[in-house]
């Protein structure tokens, strides 16, 4: 049975059902219609936002509490939302008998949609907007969790996951000195079994889970149409490459065993203790195969050719596992003290054989015809251990104030073993890396009536790194307020900035990160509410860099410049209730941008458990780069509430 | 039969009859009953829906589950209903109380000492005990993401960057089937990184939906073993495309490709890359399988 016919089986079944049984019935439904009208790029409305036309059920939420007479449950909560055309449909069934059994389903579905004309998209500069990579897939998940005996000395625990991830894509390939759309289709299965027992006794209680999951996953790949050019429409050698012909299949399975171990427990009423400890250990074999005609060139063989076979064979095996232990103490009253400590190991052993032949070749004179076999054979490895050990300290002296601390290290050990055979360039893919940080942070809240404020500081020092962009050196400041009178008037604010640097020779790395916000809350009278806010984000990040060619050293600069404004106001008279607002975003950085937002909602009620709301919304995206991304959308929706109890 | 289909059936069953087994310890001796009702027939009437309402099992007098909660009931009751002779659990000794029942029972549960309560968010800064008629999911005084963001100013403005993870909620109201932000981070957990919510399996809580990205992959991309997720994408929204930290891909690469000491990974792409050309300017036209690989250890596919 598909997720979907599940999902409205039980939605079904359920709603008929349960009102019959019910002691306590609570509910609310909202079910409508929306449509989209939509001027400029589609594709890019939709990669935002997922939203097109069609009926959806925007929301169901039922409760069901029957304490006496039904033996099957005492409660049942069931909610829904976004099930039709929603771009984000999800399901949650939470049903159980106190002290019995306690059953757990959700059910989620999501539309992932990616259609960007600028993002990988080398034609771009040819007046083609249609970028390389696109998704249409869907991701559905369905998570079954049920525990027996709730709340006794033990309780054995039984899950079931299901996740899907499915549908068509365009990819590229690099392949004989030139790049190809291929059309993907993916078919991707991931199982999971779960069993285990909770416990609880003498103030300790905890779970041991023991899981299989299975991962398995089809992906069928040919040359899309119109594609056989490539995108380098240039001739190589005086010799156009062309392909009339390619496809390529890759399967994936990987079996992941794992173990989940948590305990917890207080001593001497002050003390609290936890230990975890998570093992997994996946497996995975790919096989490859793939297919191309047409007329290629290779530097590497120095050779042009009509075609070439592929079968490869991977496997690698990923041991992870962490552990954890810490304890919580509370000194005096009003003061406690934490400390951890946490180790955590993960190693890859990966091995690959690649049969490539290729047909009918000659050589750049012309010379030499043939068919040529290459065989590469790949051992990668890499480990990586890491422990951590923090302590925290936390007073509250008076009620108005809260003082806390910590201090913590970090130590980093990885190594990494590339396959020596099929590096190109030599330098910088393995070796052995080690990186300790030390972290030290500390903050303070105080309150003073209706006005409360704080502040954190954090600081990290690290003597090594591992890739460019890590800091030897990193501060974050963060400071908010928030002043409330009564229930008329409420403001927050918020600010924070991150430095993070790396001087080291030849890297020069500088990082800021600066934000600030606030928002206003006003509710002049109990019907009307008047909300604003700001925001304003801002990055700058420099650090050397090295074109390849023509080859140069460059200082790479990124900016952002964000200032998010937006407002809106609610209110309710009598039956009628309605809210404007709007809020715009705007990027002033490097890739600068104005999006604005409008919207309209109004609900009339019919009856008390009857009525109607609408929204009209309008979304409008200004690229300054690219106008070819624009667009001006408007969406419109209408839906029917009924609620009762 | 398998050897799965075994271990399972055998744990099955073992734990079945264990738990059988225990079913009969730990029934609490019944106590002096307050009757509450009497006086807070409201309270009383609204509470029958309540999660609460069943704590001590459905046998139980209603009027009893009070005095899981609240002690002093009893001299409450006899000084015509005194305000300071009955405790209302609150701060720190009322998340105490709460956790009594409470208390984790996976990694992924409730941390006493975590650092809402570090900064003084307790249990009722955002659940409601006594909500009233309607009872919301999980008692929350909000709901979901939008509750969150009322003190999290600086996350919600990043959901309105062009784009983000699918949480419309708490953004412009839109939609209600998102994500939301207990979808990847414990409320009830620590900060940072040991606060995300992870996997049965121990995984990030970016793989729980990335299922794609998990491998292992015999060609691994080092920076996502390094650095993760977050040395490429900005998880909460983004201005730039697929939710990357840079607007341009080839930047974005050679940040780390570009090696100018020996003490970094990063190689250095080779001189056929002419950076001039919109081609080698958009690296993952080639460079397809950014998140590893099992046949090209330049992740060309």
């Amino acid at each position: 049975m598909k997720a979907r016919q599940l999902a409205v089986l039980v939605l079904a079944s359920v709603a008929l059902a349960a009102p019959l049984a019910a002691q306590n019935l609570q509910y609310d439904l909202a079910i409508g219609y929306q449509w989209v009208d939509l001027d400029g790029n589609p594709d890019v409305y939709r990669t935002q936002t997922g939203e097109k036309d069609g009926f959806r059920l925007d929301s169901l939420n039922l409760l069901l509490t029957d304490t006496k007479g039904t033996p099957g449950y005492d409660r049942l909560r069931l909610s829904a939302a976004g099930l039709g055309s929603g771009p984000d449909q999800r399901l949650r069934l939470d049903v159980g008998r106190s002290k019995l059994y306690s059953l757990r389903l959700n059910y989620a579905r999501h539309e992932v949609f990616s259609s960007l004309p600028g993002y990988a998209n080398p034609l771009l500069g040819s007046g083609i907007w249609a970028g390389q990579h696109t998704l249409d897939r869907r991701r559905q998940t369905i998570d079954l969790d049920v525990e027996l005996f709730p709340n006794r000395m033990l309780t054995p625990v039984f899950g079931y996951s299901r996740h899907t991830y499915r549908g068509p894509a365009r990819t590229t390939l690099h392949f004989g000195q030139d790049e190809f759309r291929l059309a993907s289709d993916l078919d991707e299965t991931v199982a999971e079994y779960r069993i285990g027992l909770g416990f609880a006794a003498g103030g300790f209680r905890g779970s041991v889970v023991q899981g299989w999951r299975s991962f398995d996953s089809v992906n069928s790949m040919t040359l899309a149409p119109g594609a056989g050019d490539g995108n380098n429409l240039r001739p190589v050698l005086g010799t156009p490459v062309v392909s009339d012909h390619m496809t390529l299949r890759t399967r994936s399975r990987v079996d992941t065993p794992f173990l989940n171990a948590y305990v917890t427990g207080r001593l001497l009423d002050r003390v609290r203790l936890v230990g975890s400890f998570v093992r997994s250990d996946a497996e995975s074999e790919v096989d490859e195969t793939g297919e191309m005609t047409g007329h290629f060139a290779s530097f590497a063989l120095q050779r042009f050719f009509g075609g070439a076979t592929q079968v490869g064979a991977g496997k690698a095996e990923n041991l992870n596992w962490r552990g954890e232990g810490r304890v919580e103490v509370e000194v005096v009253r009003g003061v406690d003290l934490v400390a951890g400590f946490r180790t955590s190991h993960r190693e890859l052993d990966g091995h690959s054989l690649v049969t490539e032949r290729y047909l009918d070749t000659v050589n750049f004179s012309g010379a030499l015809p043939g068919d040529i076999t290459q065989v590469l054979r790949a051992t990668t490895a890499w480990e990586r251990d890491e422990d951590l050990v923090e302590a925290k300290l936390v007073a509250s002296p008076v009620a108005w104030l809260r003082l806390w601390g910590s201090a913590g290290k970090i130590d980093q050990d990885i190594t990494i073993t590339p396959a020596l055979a099929e590096i190109v360039v030599p330098g910088n893919q393995g070796g052995v890396f080690e990186r300790d940080i030390d972290r030290v942070s500390g903050g303070a809240e105080l309150t003073f009536g209706a006005i409360a404020f704080g502040g954190d500081w954090t600081k990290d020092d690290s003597d090594q790194t591992v890739v460019r962009t890590d800091f030897t050196e990193r501060t974050r400041l963060r400071g908010r307020i928030t002043v409330k009178l009564s229930d008329l008037l409420r403001v927050r604010g918020v600010a924070e900035k991150i430095e993070s640097s790396n001087p080291t020779q030849g890297i020069g790395y500088n990082g800021e990160v600066k934000h600030w916000g606030a928002n206003l809350e006003l509710k002049p009278i109990e019907a009307v509410t008047i909300r604003g806010g700001y925001d304003s984000y801002r990055s700058d990040s420099r650090i050397n860099a090295f074109v390849p060619y023509p080859p140069a050293p460059t200082r790479s600069r990124y900016r952002e410049d964000g200032t998010n404004v937006e407002g809106s106001i609610s209110a309710m008279l009598g039956r009628f209730t309605f809210g404007v607002g709007a809020n715009r975003y705007t990027n002033d950085g490097d890739f600068e941008f104005d999006l604005d937002s409008r919207y309209l909602r109004f609900d009339v009620g019919i009856t008390d458990q009857l009525g109607v709301y609408g929204q009209i919304e309008r979304r409008t995206y200004d690229e300054k780069a690219l106008p070819a991304a624009d667009f001006e959308a408007d969406r419109y929706g209408l839906f029917l509430r009924w609620n009762g109890k | 039969m398998s050897t799965l289909a075994k271990t399972l059936a055998t744990l099955g069953v073992s734990a079945l009859l264990v738990s059988t087994a225990a079913l009969a310890v730990g029934e609490e001796a019944a106590a002096d009953i307050v009757p509450c009702g009497d006086c807070h027939d409201t309270v009383a009437a609204a509470f029958a829906v309540n999660p609460h309402a069943r704590a001590l099992g459905r046998e139980a007098d209603p009027n009893a589950v009070c005095a899981s909660c609240h002690s002093g009931g009893a001299e409450h009751a006899e000084a015509a209903g005194d305000k300071a002779l009955i405790d209302i659990p609150k701060g720190t000794a009322g998340a105490t109380l709460c956790l009594s029942c409470h208390a984790g029972k996976n990694h992924n549960d409730i941390d006493a000492k975590g650092v809402h309560a570090t900064h003084g968010v307790h249990c009722e800064s955002c659940h409601s005990m006594h909500p009233g008629e309607r009872v919301p999911e999980s008692l929350l005084i909000k709901s979901g993401s939008s509750l969150c963001v009322a003190c999290h100013l600086d996350v919600a403005g990043s959901f309105r960057k062009p784009y983000t993870h699918p949480m419309h909620e708490s953004v412009d109201g839109a939609g209600k089937a998102g994500m939301q932000c207990a979808s990847c981070h414990n409320p009830h957990g620590r900060g940072g990184e040991p606060g995300l919510v992870r996997s049965k399996a121990g995984e990030i809580a970016c793989l729980g939906c990335h299922t794609d990205k998990r491998g292992p992959f015999v060609f691994s991309h080092m920076s996502l073993e390094t650095a993760g997720c977050l040395g490429c994408h900005e998880p909460h929204g983004s201005v730039n495309p697929m939710m990357l930290t840079r607007s341009r891909v080839a930047q974005l690469c050679l940040e780390c490709h570009s090696p100018t000491s020996s003490t970094t990974v990063g190689s250095r792409p080779p001189s056929l890359h002419d950076l001039r050309s919109p081609r080698y300017q958009n690296c993952t036209t080639c460079h397809t399988a950014v998140h590893g690989s099992n046949s090209s250890a330049l992740l060309l596919r």
